[in-house]
């Protein structure tokens, strides 16, 4: 009689299987579809195609195999899909490349194994763009000298392991500045999944900007513990609204703030988005990362023979970070004060974190007219601005 | 019978209607075999179709597929360091299914053990000799899956609470803390000096997994000998113990078992703690013979459910666990091969799903038929309705 529940018990383990592994239909499908064109062979035309000295790479890209790994499904709607599209880029730039993905290399054995495949196939770029992929190339990448590995957001670096990432402070100071001066209630809210050193770096960014055009205002935080969570990110907009935001910067993706930010007539920002046509009203800016800025510049360095074990930090200068459209709420003074703000960022005449900075107890964190290094800025931060006063980094 | 039209949907219900199951008869070994091989085929050739409809072709692919996870030592090193996991995880299951306990909640149980034994590694072992670190790691492990268990073991036995809701929620429960010590805190499991993401707290190298073949992070560690042993010995403690009488007993006839005197609230939770142990060891050897810190990413990827699988296939047989655990490792592992031909990853796990569906369906096939039964003829119980 019991012995019957067996089936059940097993559809069910099929289904939480297949949540685990990830991906949703829509990306399934979508997938499938696109897969093939990336990995059909190049069209090389010789006649074309100037040979660089060295590197036995031709000028469009053609010799060169770059394989790809993401840690979940390709089309994410998110992380992955910004840097599979960056990938698509790099294709077009250079069409002689030949571009091989691997999906659902979760870090530990799956990466590993995606990495080994693609070097011992002679991919000579190998790019990993899962957060915690350093110690799986650190695992495997000796026995493969002639692949170069980059990875994102590490400092970690080997013989052939390059690592990227970008200053997303540098547009989120912006974003900050624009909430402070678009601010009525003179309460900026700002929602972020886990206090990690990249979302605390991100929130000292926003409240250093709007400290600098609205010293008047305060800003409420909520972490929600979790990236992706529609209910919990509306929930989280909604307790910010009552605690009197007007304004909120959002580090998620999820329609939950958009959402509740147009029903109630607020203004948002999101990560890696532009939402300028689904939520017109209440859309106020947001950015879009060009990972590409940095893949296109390994692929040249590729071509040229000159690839280098590099720590690459790329912001608004490297093209790593480009504005989204801004919403119809942001006048034209706050652009310009913007633009003034961002021309001063890519002379170098500004930095986000040039001291002096303080923390919310009182500690100098950066000294005066110094600033952090590329080590100790992706370091950043276990620490609020003072301008986060009272506020404190949930243990 | 010949009323039955499937033109229209009331013919289609009528007929889903005279539908039976039923236990079968005792088959032939033979009989089992030719069922086996047939869905499997069945599979194959449906994984063929699915290949060709989405634009790639099945020979190559099928030969990397069933190829892949053996093709060099170091394949084979990969297959056999995911096998462990699984078969753990298998027993888990196959142990708990045994006493018709329902425990799906080896994917949490994994978890906690990883939770308990990298927090143990972390915060005590720093110093000692290898020989007390390994054990007190391995048994943290079993130590954090068995509590879990009892969690949901103790109401199921005093209460009859239904384990398949309580074990189910409290896997999302593990991963949630999980996810909590690495990402959402500054606990001792995260590794502080890492920029940007966080990831786990390396555990003190004296807690490592001493290696049987091949080294460094790539090696097959002793976790591979243990679960075999383990395997083997419930294989033999379920035939031929007292032990094993008394669980087989309860879970064929558990009213029976009580009549004949089986402290039947004690075996379950006996039983359901030593299943979550079983995962909690899995975790445990994750954390100390691979991954050597708590790495959420690389711990969440469903070893718990395949677990399930894992024992359907083998029958709930403790030994049949070993080869299967090592051939679902095998075909998971060709996956990340199979995509460099081009094949997307959602394919390729549609593909290793319908495998193992198939090869689950064959076994309840093998327990049960299906029959059809008129029932316009006035000897059909009105219970018939009930598929």
């Amino acid at each position: 009689m019991a012995g019957k529940r067996l089936p059940l018990v097993l559809a069910l383990a099929f289904a939480l299987l297949a949540g685990a592994c990830g991906g949703d239909e829509v990306a399934e499908t979508t997938a499938a579809t696109q897969a093939p064109a990336t990995t059909q062979a190049p069209t090389t035309t010789a006649a074309t195609t100037t040979e660089a000295a060295g590197s036995g790479i031709g000028a469009d890209g053609s010799g060169l195999k770059v394989g790809v790994i993401f840690d979940g499904p390709l089309l994410d709607g998110g992380w992955n899909e910004s840097h599979s599209a960056a990938v698509d880029r790099v294709k077009e730039a250079y069409p002689g490349i030949e571009v091989t993905r691997i999906e659902g290399a979760n870090p530990g054995q799956r990466a590993q194994l995606a990495l080994e495949e693609l070097a011992s196939q002679g991919h000579q770029l190998i790019l990993a763009t899962g957060s915690s992929h350093t110690e799986d190339i650190l695992t495997i990448n000796e026995d493969y000298p002639d692949s170069k590995f980059a990875t994102v957001g590490g400092t970690l670096l080997a013989d052939n392991l390059a690592q990227y990432f970008t200053a997303i402070e540098e547009i989120r100071y912006l974003h900050g500045m624009m909430a402070g001066m678009l601010t009525e209630t003179n309460v900026i809210g700002f929602i972020s999944g886990f206090p990690v050193p990249i979302e605390v770096r991100t929130l000292n960014a926003v409240a250093l900007g709007v400290e600098a055009v609205n010293p008047d205002a305060r800003m409420e935080v909520l972490w929600v513990n979790s990236w992706y969570d529609p209910d919990l990110e509306r929930e989280a907009a909604r307790t910010l609204f009552e605690a009197g935001a007007d304004v909120i910067v959002s580090d998620m993706s999820s329609p939950g703030v958009p959402s509740f930010a147009d029903r109630e007539g607020l203004l948002f920002s999101s990560y890696d988005q532009d939402l300028s046509d689904v939520n017109p009203e209440s859309w106020m800016g947001g950015f879009r990362i060009r990972w590409d800025a940095y893949y296109k510049k390994a692929v040249e360095d590729m071509i040229a023979g000159v690839w280098e074990p590099e720590l690459y930090y790329g912001g608004i200068a490297e093209g790593m970070l480009i504005e989204a459209n801004y919403g119809p709420a942001v006048t034209s003074a706050v652009l310009e004060a913007i633009e003034q703000k961002k021309e001063e960022l890519v002379s170098g005449t500004f930095e986000v974190f040039r001291g002096p900075i303080a923390d919310n107890e009182g500690v100098e964190r950066v000294a005066d007219g110094e600033s952090l290094g590329l080590v100790e800025v992706q370091g950043c931060c276990d620490w609020l601005v003072s301008f986060l006063e009272g506020a404190s980094i949930p243990t | 019978m010949s009323d039955l039209s499937f033109r229209s949907p009331a013919g289609l219900i009528a007929f889903a209607r005279s539908l039976r199951i039923e236990p079968r008869p005792r088959q032939s070994a033979r009989f089992k075999l030719a069922l086996l091989l047939g869905v499997l085929a069945g599979a194959l050739v449906a994984g063929a179709v699915l290949l060709l409809v989405t634009g790639f072709e099945p020979i190559p692919s099928l030969r990397l597929m069933i190829t892949g996870g053996f093709r060099s030592e170091l394949a084979v090193r990969r297959t056999l360091i995911l096998a462990t996991p699984l078969i753990l995880t298998g027993l888990a299951a196959a142990l708990a299914f045994k006493m018709v306990l329902w425990n799906i909640g080896a994917e949490g149980q994994l978890y906690l053990g990883a939770i308990f034994a990298s927090g143990i590694g972390v915060l005590f072992l720093e110093g000692r000799p290898t020989w007390i670190a390994v054990p007190v790691v391995l048994a943290a492990g079993v130590l954090g899956g068995g509590l879990l268990a009892l969690i949901a073991a103790v109401p199921r036995a005093y209460f009859g609470t239904d384990e398949v809701t309580s074990t189910l929620m409290l896997n999302f429960m593990a991963l949630f803390v999980m996810n909590y010590l690495v990402l959402g805190s500054t606990s001792p499991w995260r590794d502080l000096d890492r920029p940007n993401f966080p990831t786990g707290e390396p555990i003190p190298e004296v807690a490592e997994l001493p290696l049987l073949w091949g080294t460094g992070r790539r090696g097959l560690h002793i976790g591979f000998l243990i679960a075999v042993i383990l395997a083997l010995s419930l294989w033999s403690a379920i035939r031929h113990s007292p032990w094993g009488f008394e669980v087989r007993a309860i879970g064929d006839t558990p009213k029976a078992a009580r009549y004949a005197g089986i402290n039947v609230t004690r075996k379950t939770i006996a039983v359901l703690v030593l299943s979550g142990g079983l995962a909690g060891l899995a975790g445990g050897i994750e954390v100390s013979g691979v991954l050597r810190a708590l790495e959420p990413g690389a711990l969440s990827i469903g070893l718990g459910y395949t677990g399930i699988v894992v024992a359907a296939l083998a029958r709930l047989n403790m030994a049949a666990v070993i080869p299967v655990g090592i051939v679902v490792a095998a075909i998971t592992n060709s996956g990340q091969a199979l995509q460099t031909l081009g094949i997307p990853n959602s394919v390729v796990v549609a593909f290793h799903g319908m495998l193992l569906l198939a090869a689950a369906a064959g076994q309840f096939f093998a327990l049960y038929r299906v029959r059809v039964v008129d029932r316009s003829g006035s000897g059909v119980a009105p219970e018939g309705k009930a598929i």
